[in-house]
């Protein structure tokens, strides 16, 4: 297979599972948790061999649809997670009905993802953020209860919202520089003019509201909370990269570095707003899966202000933690869920003592937290050590100043967490409950060694994503 | 006399806008929506292809919303702000794209971006959950005069357009469930989420 076809061939692969696993479902509930797994396992192979691909120096595309090292990396990113959460759903949404409607619309949410990733023309863009909002919207609302039907409802309408604000984006994007496609578009050298930064400002508003991104972020802790843990783990650890990575793609294709300061600093200024206010807000939370939907704000935060530096160490270390955020909220996000289905309950402060019971996913959770807390050696640490050392070096040291108190406070809410359910004294509801089955907990293992793999050899994906964020910056 | 045609296109988009917007009985507001679709459709494409399929995306939305509204079994918008706040919404955004843009875009622009915005503030602001789903298809209505410059290939404005209904149908199907749950429309009622 050519390399410029594993683009399409990455996006088709979940969108014919999509099709395929309802007609299936129909005729065999096991068959068609099986097919699902087994496509999931095929995409993943198949992100790993083009990002091999990618590693070997080849590049291609067709269709504006465009295989580069960044583009394989965070599809490879967003596979990892679509396998993970497909594998975690065959025993932790088994006894759920609805289910056909289910996995084609997780794996059509992977399709959407895939899309957005691989996709060099603005307008191509805004049609798989449309695919990935609807896929999405019915996985939030999939339990129909009424606090899922009030997030469903919100998510729709304010990601909605955002979209038209990428499309009016799109339409003066094409008015200003006759070009739809990022690949062909030149670069603006100066922002002269209100339409640049129009253009600008609505990307930043469009994408940023789908990543998460303070103050546009009203939908996150409602959907994440309400959907089926396997969906926020996507939400959470896919879906807002692939926007934030989209906007950055965006930004850095219209804007030459001597533009991009203004735009820049909007990012940075999102992103410092982002990881004040998510912390906050995560400090104060007793239900885990909104507790980690906040902290998935602030950690997007980190993303934006690394991508708003401008400077190539800093979209490394941005894209760095674009891979390290995605293992560990996926992977917190995939122990909540086992937690709760254990236990009933989603208030912390109601459990305790869980460690005896769920030796693994006591362990992997603690991990996770450390990961995402930046503390040594796990992936967290390489890719905040890289933000901030951008920073650092961009001549912003007040920024390394609050990142290294975000982290701090970081570390003290998911400890906290991660001591208020695994250690202490053992209660009711943790008396009764059950280490999760093996089909839940293979994924949660697997992210858990991908966090302390990535934190102890950086090296080689640095070096893998280096070229390409230099080759999107234009160079620089 | 082309000039002439436009500025009255320009005032009959205007006002169907508005209606959508204020109409309290949700049959008319979508069948002003219908209206509003036409409309661009008419006046927006070039191509007879691109024409038509614009005409049956808006019929077929209007169906949608109609067949809904039969399931749901509701007429009339609950509780609603006075009709003068959408005017002054769309007179501000009119008046401020005029003045800041109006080097860059011509008048026709201006009014888009306005109605853009009146979909955008009916949006955030209706408390009618229906009204809010006839306030995002608003917005997206007035950007197909945008995207019809763009003389994109028909597969493009095909991928739009379906993109667009999956979408009113998801908010439809998210609809339907606010009604079942919580026993009303009222999207302010129908909030027991919070920080």
């Amino acid at each position: 297979m050519e390399a410029a076809q594993l683009p399409l061939v990455l996006i088709l692969t979940p969108a014919v599972a999509g099709c395929l696993a309802p007609l299936i479902g129909r005729v065999s509930d096991r068959g068609r948790d099986a097919f699902s797994v087994l496509m999931e396992t095929l995409t993943l192979l198949i992100a790993a061999y083009a990002t091999y691909v990618c590693f070997a120096g080849a590049a291609g595309g067709v269709w504006d649809f465009v295989l580069d090292r960044l583009n394989a990396f965070i599809a490879l990113t967003v596979t990892i997670l679509g396998f993970a959460a497909t594998l975690y759903s065959v025993r932790y949404i088994s006894e759920e009905p609805h289910l056909n409607r289910y996995y084609a619309c997780l794996h059509f949410f992977v399709a959407g993802m895939l899309g957005m990733v691989f996709t060099q023309n603005v307008a191509l863009m805004y049609v798989f953020l449309e695919i990935m909002t609807v896929a999405s919207c019915v996985l939030v609302a999939h339990r129909t209860y009424k606090e899922a039907a009030e997030a469903g409802y919100k998510y729709i309408v304010l990601c909605t919202i955002g979209a038209l604000f990428v499309l009016l984006g799109v339409a003066l994007t094409y008015q200003h520089f006759g070009t739809l496609s990022l690949t062909a578009v030149e670069r603006l050298t100066a922002v002269d003019g209100v339409v640049p930064m129009i253009i600008a400002l609505s990307m930043i508003f469009g994408f940023g509201l789908k990543a998460g991104m303070v103050p546009l972020h009203a939908w996150l802790p409602d959907a994440h909370a309400e959907a089926p843990s396997s969906i926020s783990c996507l939400l959470s650890g896919a879906m807002i990269h692939t926007a934030a990575f989209a906007m950055a793609k965006v930004l850095y294709s219209l804007f030459a570095m001597d533009a991009f300061g203004m735009v820049g600093l909007i990012l940075v200024s999102f992103g410092v707003l982002s990881m004040i206010v998510g912390t906050m807000l995560a400090l104060v939370q007793t239900d885990i899966k909104r507790l980690l939907a906040y902290s998935s704000v602030d950690q997007m935060g980190f993303i934006l202000l690394g991508f708003g530096l401008g400077s190539v160490l800093g979209a490394i270390g941005a894209a760095y933690h674009i891979l390290s955020h995605c293992l560990g909220k996926g992977l917190l996000f995939l122990s909540a869920g086992a937690v709760i289905k254990a236990t009933g309950t989603r208030n912390f402060r109601e459990l305790g003592g869980l460690s005896s019971k769920m030796p693994v996913t006591a362990v992997v959770s603690m991990i996770a937290a450390l990961s995402l807390s930046g503390v040594p050696p796990f992936s967290g640490f390489v890719s905040e050590f890289l933000i901030c050392k951008a920073a650092f070096e961009a001549g912003h040291p007040i920024l390394v100043l609050v990142m290294l108190i975000v982290s701090v406070v970081t570390l003290a809410y998911l400890l906290r967490f991660v001591h208020a359910t695994f250690f202490g004294e053992p209660n009711g509801r943790s008396e009764a409950a059950r280490e999760a089955p093996a089909s839940m907990l293979v994924p949660m293992v697997i992210l858990a060694a991908l966090c302390i793999l990535f934190g102890i050899f950086p090296a080689p994906v640095i070096e893998f994503v280096r070229v390409a964020c230099a080759a999107l910056l234009g160079g620089a | 006399m082309a000039a002439e045609l436009v500025s009255w296109f320009l005032v009959l988009f205007l006002f169907v806008s508005f209606a959508v917007a204020e109409l309290r009985n949700l049959y008319h507001a979508s069948f002003f929506l219908l209206i509003q679709g036409m409309l661009v459709a008419f006046t927006a494409y070039a191509h007879p292809e691109d024409l038509i399929l614009k005409i049956v995306v808006s019929a077929l939305i209007f169906y949608m919303l109609v067949t809904y509204l039969r399931r749901l079994d509701v007429r009339t918008e609950v509780e609603t702000m006075p009709s003068v706040t959408s005017v002054v919404v769309t007179g501000i955004f009119l008046g401020v794209t005029l003045t800041v843009l109006l080097p860059f875009i011509r008048f026709e622009g201006a009014t888009f971006f306005a109605v853009f915005m009146l979909g955008i503030y009916v949006a955030l602001l209706k408390r009618d959950v229906f009204k809010v789903i006839l306030g995002v298809l608003l917005s997206a209505n007035a950007l197909y005069p945008a995207l019809a410059f763009l003389e994109m290939p028909f597969s493009m404005y095909l991928a739009f357009d379906v993109t667009e209904i999956l979408v009113a149908l998801v908010m439809l199907w998210v609809a339907l469930l606010i009604k079942e749950r919580y026993g009303t429309l009222d999207g302010w009622k129908a909030s027991l989420l919070r920080w």
